[in-house]
């Protein structure tokens, strides 16, 4: 989904503006510069983004791949692989942005994820929060990715030259203390 | 004529997906059954998902749902192991 969400806060300057989105096609760092450019307005005196880029080291294996990850141990990770369900993926992006919304007061919001093969060095993830001040648009945006991590169905697998690792934790289902 | 059973589908990702060798399954079980029956029903056909239990969230029709919770004939069932999480 994308396109305009649900009105903001009580006293909250200017639209609501959300993003939200799953894509198959690279996201290069160009995609900060057009969530900006569809998402700030002249009320907005703050532009946070962050990017998820795939890096070399491997991260946690999920409970029960920790033999498979021994096996590829000291080894460089060659590429990411992400995998979705899509349409509640989507959901659980909504109920971010309206707690988003409600917490911070931020309802211009872009949450792009990207799926299937991530090679190294590309974003597999892109946030970007615009707000009045600066103190909301970080904390939105750092809510915004959290959360998504630890709550949106995405599945990551560290690929390796000979095979592959699932990353990971529990599913968290419901808002953190944030 | 009561029906005596429900129908739902099972959806399987990542780790999953690949221990069951399929992304989705047909189960046939008794009115009344719930999310853990499913899984229940599930892990006797591919024994290899048991031990994901302690880790494994469910779904039912694209919502984060307990595991008593009770199933209507068509629903869709996500079983969500591990998910991106963490530091990254």
């Amino acid at each position: 989904v994308s396109g305009p969400g649900t009105a903001g806060a009580p006293g909250t300057p200017g639209e609501a503006i959300r993003i939200l989105e799953l894509r198959e096609d690279a996201i290069g760092p160009e995609v900060l510069t057009e969530l900006v450019e569809r998402l700030a307005t002249l009320d907005d005196g703050a532009v946070v983004g962050f990017l998820g880029v795939t890096r070399r080291s491997p991260g946690t294996p999920a409970p029960g791949q920790e033999s498979e990850a021994a096996r590829h141990a000291g080894r460089s990770v060659e590429s990411l692989e992400y995998e979705a369900l899509p349409e509640m993926a989507l959901r659980v992006m909504v109920e971010i942005a309206d707690e988003i919304s409600a917490r911070f007061g931020v309802t211009r919001l872009a949450i792009v994820h990207r799926t299937g093969d991530v090679p190294l060095g590309e974003a597999s993830v892109a946030i970007a929060a615009c707000a009045p001040h600066r103190d909301a648009a970080f904390e939105a945006a750092r809510y915004a990715i959290d959360e998504t991590k630890a709550r949106a169905p995405i599945w990551k697998a560290e690929r390796f030259e000979d095979g592959h690792v699932w990353i990971g934790e529990p599913a968290r289902e419901g808002p953190g203390s944030g | 004529l009561t029906p005596t059973a429900v129908r739902v589908r099972v959806r399987l990702f990542a780790m999953q997906r690949e221990l069951a060798g399929t992304r989705q399954v047909e189960l046939e079980l008794p009115v009344g059954s719930t999310i853990e029956d499913a899984w229940q029903a599930l892990v006797e056909r591919f024994p290899a998902l048991a031990p994901g239990r302690p880790t494994v969230r469910f779904a039912r029709n694209s919502d984060y749902a307990p595991a008593e919770t009770r199933l209507t004939d068509g629903d869709e069932v996500a079983m969500i192991p591990p998910v991106s999480g963490g530091l990254g």
